[in-house]
């Protein structure tokens, strides 16, 4: 069994008067548990979305998505989703930020969940920063709250929206060692959205790419460079030759939209 | 030797007084030079002392007031109480239908159009109405002040609650907060600054109305302390009473910014350069 099934799903939107407006069409994709699927495409092609309807934070208009064989009809923590631009509480600290999920949900008692909040701040690297808010950090560093945030609430599936878009290319790299090292280590199943193809290969089993609006699945590329990897990768002509095949599915799309 | 250590604190120590007195007096000279001009005149008899006492004058008739005859004191206690009062149901009030506005369209469209036509109205004008329904005691103070502190309070948590990022709440829904832990620790919290924007403007207009309403329908209270002051030709009393109340909405003032930059140490000041007066 599939962990993600995405059956047929379209995602129409309308409101008052403006024209429906069509953000994906038909989408089929089942992803296996462990899977680390990257999804790249043109500026709104409905990747997000997409990744809101596995959410639960919309229903599609069309079609269904199930988890683990069971209809997702509203969130749910299994299903753990870190936002563009890192969305975080910026009215609380570090520490009450990624503390967030344990304490809403209150399943285990308080001091397991300062334990647990004080070890996530370690691995995200954040040690020494637990008392101070999101305005006094870096890009980088509110990114890596924002994981944290999510990672914590320990989910079966992690959803990222562009989580490296908006930081400074070098914090970005590190991060994506980061998170490939997070996923090697738990392997749980990963979507991904990128708007970097090189981004999309170094992380991904599997990258989708998507067509411009509305978004449909083009073509689906795997990825066989063996985990862990370093980096080196980049550097093969393997790699230099799947990215120009990308890169011409997505040329093709972005001069659509003109 | 002993003596020296605490000699060059002492020092210091009055250095910094003079740094703080120095800075005072530069952040102040305009209230200082205007306090200087009407003791002047006053004292000159360019302006006749019966209609402009001296500042000291009326000064003295204030520290009597309040530490000589203690008369003052029921006074403020009567128009604090009614002000308080009126301040803290309209806030309560007009937070709850502020966020109610704000999270239920239904409510929205009925309360709406009614807002913004009353909004505007001088709900000075309605207070015969209140008097001659609740009579010329408390309650008819208090509920003037509460109308016209209601709406300031509600106008900026409506604005305030729909401000909220959506993404903040879709943050908080996927890790399975329930929908009161959404409205408690992430609607209420980012709709704060807002709301204590509101606060601050309907405390000024509770300054504006103790004062008028105590004018013209009380026996007791800073508004009727003036006035009583007034028809009985007191000029230095009523000088005396003035300042008093200009001293207290500055103090409530202060202390709601006070509270402002202890509560939301957590926001960018970047965007509440301009407003720091």
């Amino acid at each position: 069994m599939f962990k993600i099934e995405i059956q047929d799903v379209s995602k129409v939107f309308r409101s008052g008067k403006a024209p429906a407006l069509t953000a994906l069409k038909d989408i089929r994709l089942n992803v296996q548990e462990g899977e680390f699927v990257t999804i790249v495409g043109p500026s709104g092609c409905g990747k997000s979305t997409l990744l809101y309807l596995i959410a639960g934070l919309e229903t599609p208009t069309e079609g269904q998505i199930l988890i683990d064989g069971i209809r997702v009809n509203k969130p749910d923590p299994k299903v753990g989703i870190v936002f563009q631009e890192f969305r975080i509480f910026l009215w609380r600290t570090v520490f009450k930020n990624i503390l967030f999920g344990l304490e809403v949900q209150n399943k285990l008692p308080k001091n397991r969940q300062i334990e647990l909040a004080k070890e996530y701040i370690e691995m995200v690297g954040l040690s020494g920063f637990e008392n101070r808010y999101p305005k006094e950090l870096s890009g980088g560093m509110k990114q890596r709250v924002a994981i944290a945030q999510t990672l914590i609430c320990s989910p079966e599936i992690i959803l990222m929206d562009e989580p490296l878009g908006s930081v400074d290319s070098l914090t970005r790299e590190v991060l994506q060692h980061e998170i490939m090292r997070l996923w090697e280590k738990e392997r749980k199943a990963i979507l991904f959205v990128t708007h970097s193809i090189d981004e999309a290969i170094f992380l991904g089993t599997r990258v989708v790419v998507f067509s411009a609006r509305p978004g449909v699945i083009r073509e689906t590329f795997d990825v066989d460079f063996p985990y862990p990897r370093t980096g080196e990768e980049k550097n093969d002509p393997k790699f230099g030759k799947l990215r120009s095949r990308i890169w011409d599915v997505i040329e093709r799309e972005v001069v659509k939209t003109r | 030797m002993t003596g020296r250590p605490s000699r060059a604190a002492s020092e210091e120590g009055m250095k910094v007084s003079v740094r703080l007195i120095i800075g005072f007096v530069k952040k102040w000279y305009p209230l200082i030079l205007l306090i200087c001009v009407w003791e002047g005149v006053s004292r000159t008899k360019m302006v006749d002392p019966f209609y402009l006492p001296p500042f000291t004058l009326s000064m003295k008739a204030l520290l009597e007031g309040l530490f000589v005859n203690g008369d003052i004191w029921l006074h403020i206690e009567m128009s604090l109480f009614r002000a308080g009062a009126g301040l803290v149901s309209s806030i309560v009030v007009g937070t709850v239908i502020g966020l109610l506005m704000a999270r239920y369209a239904p409510v929205n469209s009925f309360l709406d159009p009614l807002i913004s036509i009353i909004f505007p109205t001088p709900k000075l004008a309605l207070f015969p109405i209140l008097i001659f329904w609740f009579g010329i005691g408390q309650m008819s103070k208090i509920l003037l002040i509460a109308m016209t502190c209601f709406f300031p309070v509600v106008v900026n948590t409506y604005a305030g609650v729909k401000n909220v990022d959506k993404y903040l709440i879709w943050n908080a829904l996927t890790k399975g907060a329930s929908g009161s832990q959404i409205l408690r620790k992430v609607i209420l919290p980012a709709a704060m600054p807002f709301i204590f924007t509101g606060i601050r403007v309907a405390s000024s207009f509770a300054f504006i109305l103790i004062v008028a309403s105590e004018m013209i329908a009380a026996n007791d209270g800073l508004g009727f302390f003036i006035i009583a002051a007034e028809r009985t030709f007191n000029s230095d009393v009523m000088f005396a009473g003035i300042m008093l109340i200009g001293t207290l909405g500055f103090g409530v003032d202060r202390f709601i910014l006070y509270l402002q930059k202890r509560l939301f140490v957590w926001r960018d000041m970047g965007e509440e350069r301009g407003s720091g007066i």
